[in-house]
């Protein structure tokens, strides 16, 4: 729902206001995943998918893993 | 966060006309029920969110925001709803003003409306969490673990947590199966690799020595290194093939016949039909569940919607339904399904060596039906059928649901049509019949049939390679998710457990000192046991009273939001909570507010008088903080006491020579300023068990009180030498007595009811001077200071050191020098 119009390009970094628990579990997990020796362009494509584009659907955690575009593995 | 500095509501559910002004402050609203308290938290809300949760929630049917949120008399006007609110963003140190109307909800008109003001209003609509009613406090308490686990997940949005988790493990599922698909097409082609190699196992060097010897025998350079992109047939002219090639290979024809004989072997043998006969009976068993029928049609489907069913309806078609009824109603159903679920998985497992065994045979019927030498067209179209009818077979078993496809190809697998079996006999005796080629031919047909094999299996084996490193890079991505989350979860719970101890040990330190809660979270639950003094960890429902539950509710809600906003957990409403805890209590949950959250903007409703008293006399709320609501009528809506021009309704209605409502008016205003003269002055009045007190158990002793308070102010004035101080003192109290014996009010205690009466049957002129009489008596408890016209109150101190009001114009010290010399 947009009740106030916001475009996202319109804001700023601020301060996010609001403690964000699955934000701390995303950024938790993208960290071990560097421990777990997982190649870096994954984990900096999965970083960019879950707190950047704020996407969490199949297709998009698909594509970050194995850089596809939606073809099957 | 914010904090509210003021609230205008226009036409909004009960209200026709109310301002509010909070100053930022902890603010309480009170009222009895039904006299338009929780209007006030829903204009907020809608404000805020341009949503009201009680018309969306459980119970409300058909009622939206869009038709029911205007007043009664305004339902056809939607855009004169409107609430106007005035708050301050302390992070950002900007006073925004919001106004909404009911037509257009979804857009307010926000001034400024920068990106910043506007982030922060985009995060409190997201969390809506600000207001808490009683019944979603008790849902934190008493609920099943599963319903406790969705409500915290959800007030901590942790949805997004769960949802990750389903996407990886559904990808590493995939993943997985996409790997044992590759593995079998692998084993496959490796397999007719070593059979048309002739070596027993698919080793290189045994490779290797079986082409160098059809490479010796064609005169060509053995091959002595071997890797990925070796070829065998490496010097051979291009495109050569022997005759033979060119006729029958028979060498492969005899392979390809050889591989439908086994795999016809080992569909026929004892163990294969036995699995058969077992998993037939398993999954016709299974399938007689009616349940199992809806899984395969409605699993994922009713698995989305126990999500969706947040209301009193059905989220598809809308049917009315009880929540209650009908969410435990679809869990009961996915809870069985994960169940069936499990046996599917136990049955694809059991199928695997069948179906290597079905797509063996059906590899080799594909490869026989295209020699066309030594089959006729009439096997052809045997073999094609077949090989349909195993194509299906596969598919079932595969997928496995629907179950009676899978019963179906079960009941049917090891019949094979006469015309098949009788197919590959002929086949193979036209293969035995046709003269072996020659060596150099043959060592040739060899080196091309082998590497062509060759490149399939260098092919399979790829694809594995690669699916294998997926779905080991699904897994390791899976576990350290589940690793990650699990624990950054159990901190957070430890966090809100540990938060949640102390507050509830804060408010009941005088029995429950040693309190302890577990908050245990496992697989979408979270189970919460508290101590009962000391004798172990049990439910809350068990042992501990409705209070204490109530108790518990609070120190939950505000633990998570402490865990959620930290030091941004700026404000909240509290609406109606904690009616079963005790006095005692009460002030404890006062303090602790107070203390634990000294930068939170409470706002609380509240239908007992006493409790907002106890929130005053706590120190939760100013004197002035507050709005007393006394009574409610659709055409005026609530009416409070706090801000209403009392004086000039009676005014009014004498102007109208309505001297019936003057006098109620006046009655009534009358019978509760007095109650709040006697709690803000300490005033000694006759206990009443039932609590019900009149007029004249009130405000004489309200007099008699400033009247002491006065007398003690004048002594200490004098014996700090302070004279005019005295006399000012002095005469205030003159002008109290004057006004108390103007209105005669001591009268009232004689008999209330004839007065009443009398009131009633005086003409408007009688009744003129009656009322002006106790306005002037009432005003000399209030101060003079129009900005200010608070009640005056009796400092906090014990015993009482002042007496004051809000502004601080009024500030009568009752300390004498003597005892302030001894302290």
């Amino acid at each position: 729902m947009i009740t106030y119009f916001l475009k996202l390009d319109e804001m700023n970094d601020s301060e996010n206001l609001i403690t964000n628990v699955p934000k701390q579990v995303f950024d938790r997990f993208v960290d071990a995943l560097v421990k777990e020796d997982v190649p870096a362009d994954v984990v900096g494509r999965l970083k960019k998918t879950l707190n950047e584009q704020k996407d969490i659907s199949e297709a998009a955690i698909r594509r970050s893993l194995f850089a596809e575009d939606n073809t099957e593995v | 966060m914010i904090l509210i500095e003021k609230i205008v509501i226009e036409e909004f559910r009960g209200i026709r006309n109310l301002s509010l002004t909070l100053n930022g402050e902890n603010f309480a609203v009170c009222g009895p029920n039904g006299t338009g308290k929780s209007g006030v938290v829903d204009a907020i809300e809608f404000a805020l969110s341009g949503k009201i949760s009680r018309l969306s929630g459980e119970g409300t049917g058909d009622i939206s925001v869009k038709d029911h949120a205007p007043h009664v008399d305004s339902r056809s006007d939607p855009e004169k709803a409107k609430v106007t609110l005035t708050i301050n963003i302390p992070s950002l140190k900007k006073q925004v003003v919001i106004e909404r109307n009911v037509k257009d909800s979804l857009a307010p008109k926000i001034t400024p409306s920068t990106p910043d003001v506007l982030e922060v209003l985009q995060q409190i609509e997201s969390h809506p969490e600000f207001v808490l009613s009683r019944r979603e406090l008790i849902a934190y308490v008493l609920t099943k673990p599963g319903d406790r686990s969705k409500d915290v997940q959800t007030l901590l949005q942790l949805d997004q947590i769960g949802n990750l988790r389903s996407t990886l493990l559904k990808i590493f599922n995939k993943c997985d199966s996409e790997r044992k698909t590759q593995e079998r097409a692998k084993k496959e082609t490796g397999s007719q690799l070593a059979l048309g190699l002739e070596i027993p196992e698919l080793k290189t060097k045994n490779l290797l020595a079986a082409v160098n010897i059809r490479r010796t025998t064609l005169g060509l350079t053995s091959i002595t290194t071997f890797t990925n992109t070796t070829s065998l047939r490496d010097g051979l002219e291009t495109g050569a093939k022997s005759t033979a090639v060119l006729s029958v290979d028979k060498v492969q024809v005899a392979a390809d016949i050889k591989t439908v004989q086994d795999s016809l072997l080992s569909l026929a043998s004892p163990e294969i039909v036995e699995e058969c006969t077992n998993l037939h009976a398993e999954i016709t068993e299974l399938n007689k569940d009616p349940v199992a029928k809806e899984y395969i049609s409605r699993g994922d489907f009713l698995r989305k919607a126990v999500q969706l069913i947040t209301e009193n309806n059905c989220p598809v078609c809308g049917t009315e339904w009880e929540i209650d009824v009908l969410r435990p109603l679809v869990e009961a159903k996915v809870e069985r399904f994960d169940e069936i679920a499990e046996l599917r998985v136990g049955f694809e497992k059991r199928l695997e060596p069948i179906i290597d065994i079905l797509e063996s045979l059906d590899s080799g019927l594909k490869k026989l039906g295209k020699c066309t030498k030594v089959v006729s067209s009439e096997q052809v179209i045997h073999f094609s059928e077949y090989r349909k009818s195993l194509a299906s077979k596969i598919k079932s078993l595969r997928d496995v649901v629907p179950f009676s496809d899978a019963i179906n190809s079960l009941c049917s697998l090891v019949a094979v049509p006469s015309g098949v079996s009788a197919g590959v006999e002929i086949a193979e005796k036209i293969v035995g019949a046709i003269p072996d080629s020659s060596q150099k031919d043959a060592a040739r047909d060899y080196l091309v049939r082998c590497h062509e094999r060759l490149k399939a299996h260098r092919k399979t084996s790829r694809e594995a390679k690669k699916a294998e490193t997926c779905t080991n890079l699904a897994k390791t991505v899976y576990e350290t998710y589940v690793k990650e989350s699990t624990s950054e979860l159990d901190s957070v719970y430890q966090d809100v457990q540990e938060e949640f101890s102390e507050f509830y040990r804060f408010i009941n330190k005088d029995d429950e000192s040693g309190f302890t809660a577990r908050l245990i979270p496992s697989m979408g639950k979270l189970g919460f046991n508290v101590d009962f003094y000391g004798r172990g960890h049990f439910p809350p429902g068990a042992y501990h009273s409705e209070g204490h539950q109530d108790g518990m509710g609070l120190c939950l809600y505000l633990a998570l939001m402490k865990k959620l906003h930290d030091n941004n957990f700026t404000f909240a409403i509290l609406d109606d909570v904690l009616m079963s805890v005790d006095t005692k209590h009460r002030r404890e949950v006062c303090k602790l507010l107070e203390k634990k959250f000294p930068d939170t903007q409470f706002v609380l409703t509240t239908h007992d008088a006493t409790w907002l008293r106890h929130m005053r006399s706590a120190g939760l709320i100013g004197h002035s903080s507050c709005t007393h609501f006394d009574n409610w009528t659709p055409e005026q809506g609530p009416t409070e006491w706090h801000n209403r021009d009392v004086w000039g309704e009676i005014s009014s209605a004498l102007g109208q020579s309505d001297v019936l409502s003057a006098s109620a008016a006046l009655r009534n205003y009358l019978e509760y300023i007095s109650q709040e003269i006697c709690d803000n002055l300490g005033a000694p009045v006759r206990f009443r068990g039932d609590g019900q007190h009149s007029l004249g158990d009130t405000l004489p002793p309200a007099v008699g009180q400033l009247r002491n308070i006065f007398s003690k102010g004048e002594k200490a004035a004098n014996s700090w030498g302070k004279i005019a101080e005295a006399e000012a003192i002095r005469e205030r109290d003159k002008e109290l007595a004057g006004a108390f014996r103007v209105s005669e009010a001591d009268q009232w205690q004689v008999n209330s009811a004839i007065h009443y009466n009398e009131w009633a049957n005086l003409t408007s002129a009688d009744f003129a001077p009656v009322a002006e009489a106790f306005h002037n008596l009432i005003q000399k408890f209030f101060c003079e200071e129009p900005k200010c016209a608070g009640l005056l109150y009796l400092a906090k101190t014990s015993p009482p050191d002042a007496l004051r009001c809000t502004c601080g114009a009024v500030n009568i010290n009752l300390k004498k020098l003597s005892a302030a010399k001894k302290v």
